[in-house]
């Protein structure tokens, strides 16, 4: 068989395609993808899209979460200075009760209660960067206000609006109780009882007094209750916050599986090729002075 | 009877003959690097023999001519891997300009799962200005990556479309020079000359043809007849048949013969890949793209719609396009103001309830039967997917393409080596028949002197 005498063109086509593998391995190297243009694994760069949307929406869930945390602790503790300031109310209350107080200890008494009060308002109105927490979904203004006009003494502006936040896929957290279902809930109403109690001790009423502190008790348990709420949702928050980390550390292995180089094959694969351009190379070194032309001198 | 001047004249002949072979030897070894020269052996025969009585003799070798040593069934082979290599090429080059524009990680996928998590943050606070901007400005960074990937597929597509014309001239003038030679080749023929040089002029044109387009190749007494396409002519006997190129009412280049267009049937060779691309792959992802941004914008402008924005205002369209049909290319952010986005669902400006119907966007399937991302997903699919299959096919057209040139190379190809064999056989076959003339020519000598007339 007559043999192709231009074996350059090979040997060169062979070193073509060594240098190429060279460069793509370089590539892989040097960027650390396997995939580092659609075309080199359409599935696995298609699947990319969906693993990266994931990944970031799972750090915005876990910035969510963080914020949201602040904000509930913000409204629990709040709500346990309240609690504490009702404590405080109720044994004024029970101190007027005991029927030796003077006209003016009444209404230095009655005048404390009063602050609590004026107090346990400042709390309701508490804000976070100009968010009022205890307004509903109407917090962009204190919700909550002296006021001769209801029997509560207290008007409420806010609104039973609640707003959610999502904390993962398809997964909200409730972030807000609305301000009068906490403070003037019909289990245990804050501002009426606090009202109560001034009138009560301010009339001298001892029969009074020991209704309004028995509200007062109940306000107390309903406050408490709320506070419940804000724990609970933030505990949520924390173990929803561990499962976005696992989720994190997943999609990032899962990301890696899909496009990440597998370094140790692509640098054996780097010393293969190596060694078959030098192979490459030697041959031709070999092969291009042979001519017969050499030997007939 | 044999006489000395028979054998004198079949020395000349031996001498004249191995000339000739010197020569085609010379002529190979003078191509050995042209592209495209196939080698020629030289043709000796015997001279008819006399008879004398019940003596046969011989009187000599005659030479007949050159032949080149081709295969014409390896050549059209060649041909038709270098218009499937040729296509393929053309069709992996455009691709991968493509491929740019539709990275998986980056581009609109990121864009829209940024502007959904801007959304998902501004649930955290409806009413602060800053995470409301934030939504707007990822909002408007979305809207120039839907711009720059559809400028970057009409882009393409009309850089494809300037080299039709091109390609159309280079097939004119390759017909041209194919059906001249067609003539050269048929008076030569009939001359009885050597028309191998010609016949390789031919089938070099008939290659580079071949890069170009898809041709049929058939072998006629009066030359070979090329056509492209479903049977367009564009080359029989020594007549050539030119295409045109137009405008068509799609504003791209069509090509014709006699007003026919027959641009779907070019299918080889880098306009055939180029055609395929322009024609079909880009108008295939320009319409994905532009089904997705018309779809996005229109879930995430009936979603704003259902809410109020941060004044109480009932929510408005946040993007706008006009119609599907290159809606990737004009859609627009249609709000003004951060305010505008309509996170409230009760009109107070503290409440985020309708930020849900916003993000619900993100994981319902927009008519398309995909999520956003879903469908950005398999756009990159599309292109990766099409970019591959290319560079696939190209990988294979050209190494069967190699082989075929490999075969024709050991077939056609010259050896120096066994050019440098002939040279040596035939220098001593001429050193041989000049002996001879010189043996004779002594031979003669003695007849003169001996005074015999030379019979």
């Amino acid at each position: 068989m007559r043999v192709n005498s231009n074996y350059y063109t090979q040997i060169l086509n062979s070193i073509n395609a060594t240098q190429e593998t060279l460069q793509a391995d370089t590539l892989q190297l040097s960027t650390g993808r396997r995939v580092n243009s659609d075309s080199d694994d359409p599935t696995a760069a298609s699947l990319e899209v969906g693993n990266l949307a994931s990944t970031a929406d799972a750090a915005q869930y876990e910035q969510n979460i963080s914020s949201t945390q602040s904000l509930l602790q913000s409204a629990s503790s709040a709500l346990s200075s309240v609690v504490t300031n009702l404590t405080s109310a109720i044994s004024q209350g029970v101190e007027a009760a005991n029927g030796t107080m003077t006209a003016a200890q009444q209404t230095q008494i009655a005048a404390t209660i009063s602050g609590l009060r004026d107090q346990i308002i400042g709390l309701a109105n508490t804000s976070v960067q100009g968010v009022y927490l205890f307004g509903g979904t109407a917090s962009s203004t204190p919700p909550f206000a002296l006021n001769a006009n209801p029997a509560t003494g207290v008007s409420y502006s806010g609104n039973n609006g609640v707003n959610a936040v999502p904390v993962g896929d398809n997964q909200t957290v409730q972030t807000n109780v609305p301000g009068d279902q906490i403070f003037a809930s019909s289990s245990g109403n804050v501002m009426q009882s606090m009202t109560d109690l001034i009138n009560a001790v301010q009339a001298n009423s001892t029969s009074g007094i020991e209704a309004a502190t028995g509200e007062l008790q109940n306000a107390v348990n309903a406050v408490s209750l709320q506070q419940e709420f804000y724990s609970g949702a933030s505990n949520q928050l924390t173990s929803e916050n561990t499962s976005l980390q696992t989720e994190t550390v997943s999609l990032k292995s899962q990301e890696n599986n899909l496009v990440g180089a597998d370094v140790a094959t692509v640098a054996t694969n780097m010393t293969l090729s190596q060694t078959s351009e030098q192979a490459a190379l030697e041959a031709l070194a070999k092969v291009a002075p042979m001519s017969l032309l050499n030997y007939l001198q | 009877m044999s006489t000395l001047n028979s054998i004198m004249s079949i020395a000349g002949e031996a001498l004249q003959s191995a000339q000739g072979a010197l020569n085609v030897t010379a002529n190979n070894i003078a191509n050995s690097d042209t592209p495209g020269y196939t080698r020629e052996v030289v043709n000796l025969t015997e001279s008819p023999t006399v008879h004398q009585g019940t003596l046969q003799m011989g009187t000599g070798v005659s030479l007949q001519g050159f032949t080149s040593v081709r295969n014409e069934v390896l050549q059209l082979q060649i041909d038709n891997q270098t218009q499937q290599a040729n296509s393929s090429l053309a069709q992996s080059n455009a691709l991968q300009q493509i491929e740019t524009a539709f990275p998986s990680s980056g581009g609109i996928g990121a864009d829209m799962t940024a502007f959904f998590d801007s959304l998902s943050q501004l649930s955290t606070n409806p009413s602060s200005t800053s995470l409301r901007a934030s939504v707007l400005s990822n909002a408007s960074n979305l809207v120039s990556d839907f711009h720059a990937a559809s400028a970057s597929i009409s882009q393409l597509q009309t850089g494809l479309d300037e080299t039709v014309p091109k390609s159309t001239t280079e097939i004119n003038q390759l017909s041209t020079q194919i059906a001249n030679l067609n003539a050269q080749i048929s008076s030569a023929g009939m001359a009885g000359q050597d028309s191998g040089p010609l016949v390789d002029q031919r089938d070099q044109l008939v290659s580079e043809l071949s890069q170009i387009t898809n041709v049929q190749t058939t072998s006629t007494p009066n030359g070979v007849t090329l056509t492209t396409g479903n049977g367009t002519p564009l080359v029989v006997g020594n007549q050539s048949f030119s295409l045109t190129s137009a405008t068509g009412s799609d504003g791209l280049q069509h090509v014709l013969q006699n007003g026919q267009d027959i641009t779907s049937s070019l299918t080889g060779g880098s306009l055939g890949g180029t055609l395929q691309v322009r024609d079909s792959e880009l108008p295939a992802l320009q319409t994905k793209l532009d089904t997705l941004a018309s779809q996005f914008s229109s879930a995430v402008n009936s979603a704003n719609k259902a809410g109020f924005d941060l004044n109480g205002v009932a929510g408005q369209a946040v993007f706008s396009t006009a119609g599907t049909s290159g809606a990737a290319a004009s859609i627009q952010l249609a709000l003004t103001s951060a305010s505008q986005i309509a996170a409230s669902s009760d009109g107070t400006a503290g409440s985020g309830g309708n930020l849900a119907n916003l993000l619900a966007v993100q994981t319902t399937a927009l008519p398309s039967g995909m999520t956003p991302v879903g469908a950005y997903s398999d756009l990159v699919y599309t292109v990766g997917n099409a970019a591959s299959q290319s560079q696939t096919t190209n990988a294979a057209a050209n190494a069967a393409l190699g082989q075929l040139q490999s075969q024709q190379a050991s077939l056609s190809g010259v050896s120096v080596d066994q050019e440098t064999t002939n040279m040596i056989q035939y220098q001593q076959a001429y050193q041989a028949a000049a002996k001879v003339v010189s043996t004779v020519d002594s031979l003669y000598q003695i007849l003169i002197t001996m005074g015999v007339t030379v019979a």
